[in-house]
């Protein structure tokens, strides 16, 4: 049975991986919907409907999900008569793809150990995990930017190029941003930066990164959202003037771009609390209990323990979903023109000021 | 050493390497011959994977498929006028295929030659951080730091270049 213990193990954190972010993907369009509803004041998607005998099952409208699925899967397929097809078909995988294997390398929880060898609940640990990160998510660009000049229609192409200049533009500022936490950590692996962020800083706040690169927080936050081409960045999509580059996809091919868009809310959410909120990390939750700065404790099993600290990941990665939508719903689109001097003239030259003082502090530190 | 699953890798990886490369010369749609260049550089970070250099097969990632590509790609999508095909070469560009189609021969017989005989080095042989960030990191800057520098100045240069460049075609005022 041991012998087969890893590769089961294999099954379980590549399964862990896929079920949260599928898993999390459709709700995440119901709450999408529902959430706006309620901040609008309406009420919102709740038609769909099971009936068990003579009653209808309406579970709050979260059937829409799966009923809008099976209109995709089932809906016409047309495609532009002067649209390349190759280009066009490609498209919404290589959008896809990258924001599912973007999530390989965060920890969704600590290491499990059984019978004294350890198993993480982690896809992938590289050593070189922040920057497979980017080098991954910066394909994205491809999907979009192919996709608006396959689609042979001059919307779809000035979506496609907007939305190529902006990701471009903010991958910059992004990657930037994190190099202070990277130098702080002194890793550029996700797993030993949430285990750095459980230690204590003046022994009572928890090292998260947040407490340690408030502004590298923020600078993130901005730069992931333009990334993610969501309110208020949208200019790419902008639905009330160019509706983007998946204009003249229909049926499923445009729900992989619907799909790849709610995925990257959850990779965001998930390096938000990886990078920035200790991960898997509970404050004062140490490896065998709780141990409280100000005295006394509470031993917990290891099994207990683990399952918090998963606990704790979950409920931070859905807080970060909530708070993403809830930006959507509460901000008004910028204007081109304001997205790029943010970019490069805003952005751009804060993070690399934080990195140099970053830099600076922590040789005066080591010193 | 015998046949080994990562040998039958680095054979699937080179020969889709030498194949993408083919494609980018023979491809006549710019965009699709840009794709193809992407594919190749992924095949060549599969390449280096198999031999324990996962830091240079990120970069390669990032920065090649993933910066410089982007603005190729973005370029031609800018520029390119889709019922344009080129239907004269010039001889310059009639003489670059086979010249391309040779280097692309050179690269492929230097990969299969590596899947013949097969010689991946073992693990043991190597230390054990080989290949990761920070035993690059102190190759750069301890033994070095001068070259590091001077090809930093040099880009540094590049793109101060760009910019003049960019800016004398601006209309004087």
């Amino acid at each position: 049975m041991d012998v087969w213990l890893p590769y089961a193990w294999d099954v379980v954190r590549l399964g862990g991986m896929l079920a949260i972010l599928l898993g999390l993907a459709g709700p995440l369009t119901w709450a999408e919907r529902r959430q706006s509803a309620m901040i609008q004041d309406r009420i919102g998607p709740n038609r769909a409907a099971i009936k068990i005998g003579n009653k209808e099952w309406r579970a709050f409208g979260l059937l829409h999900p799966l009923a809008d699925v099976i209109k995709l899967l089932t809906k016409e397929d047309t495609v532009n008569i002067r649209a390349d097809r190759f280009l066009y078909n490609l498209a919404p995988f290589i959008s896809l793809v990258p924001a599912l294997v973007t999530f390989a390398v965060i920890p969704f929880g600590p290491d499990v150990t059984i019978n004294g060898v350890a198993y993480p609940l982690q896809v992938a640990r590289l050593d070189a995990g922040i920057l497979y990160m980017f080098a991954v998510s910066s394909l994205a660009v491809f999907g979009v930017s192919l996709a608006g000049y396959a689609s042979a229609s001059k919307l779809a192409m000035m979506g496609g190029l907007r939305a190529a200049a902006q990701m471009i533009s903010y991958e910059v500022a992004m990657g930037l941003s994190i190099m202070g936490l990277v130098l702080y950590y002194g890793t550029l692996e996700p797993y030993a930066m949430v285990r750095a962020q459980g230690e204590l800083l003046f022994g009572f706040l928890p090292a998260w990164g947040v407490f340690v690169q408030p502004l590298a927080f923020i600078l993130f936050f901005t730069a992931a959202t333009a990334e993610n081409k969501r309110i208020p960045f949208d200019l790419a999509e902008g639905e009330s003037e160019i509706i983007g580059y998946f204009v003249e996809y229909s049926g499923m091919k445009f729900g992989m771009f619907y799909m790849a868009e709610y995925i990257e809310v959850i990779v965001v959410a998930g390096t938000l609390t990886t990078l920035f909120f200790g991960g898997w990390q509970i404050p004062y939750l140490m490896d065998h209990g709780f141990v409280f700065p100000w005295g006394g404790g509470l031993d917990l099993s290891h099994a207990a323990v683990t399952v918090l600290r998963i606990g704790a990941f979950m409920g931070k990665l859905l807080f970060f979903c909530w708070f993403q939508l809830m930006l959507r719903w509460t901000l008004p689109r910028f204007r081109y023109d304001q997205v790029m001097s943010l970019g490069w003239r805003r952005l751009l030259p804060i993070s690399l000021a934080n990195l140099v003082v970053t830099a600076a502090v922590v040789l005066w530190l080591e010193a | 050493m015998g046949f080994t699953p990562e040998a039958l890798l680095f054979a699937v990886f080179s020969v889709s390497s030498v194949i993408a490369a083919l494609g980018v010369v023979v491809i006549r749609d710019p965009v699709k011959a840009a794709l193809s260049l992407i594919a190749c550089f992924f095949s060549i970070s599969c390449l280096f994977v198999l031999q324990s250099a996962e830091l240079l097969a990120v970069l390669e990632i990032l920065v090649y498929a993933g910066a410089i590509m982007v603005l190729f790609v973005f370029v031609i999508m800018l520029v390119e006028n889709r019922d344009e095909a080129i239907v004269n070469p010039a001889l310059g560009q009639r003489l670059g295929v086979p010249l391309k189609l040779a280097a692309v021969a050179l690269v492929a017989f230097a990969l299969l030659n590596g899947v013949r005989r097969a010689g991946l080095s073992t693990p043991e042989d190597l230390p054990t951080d080989f290949g990761s960030v920070s035993s690059v990191g102190h190759e750069f800057f301890d033994n070095f730091l001068f070259h590091f520098e001077v090809t930093s100045v040099l880009l540094l240069v590049g793109i101060v270049g760009a910019v003049v460049i960019s800016k004398r075609r601006k209309p004087q005022t």
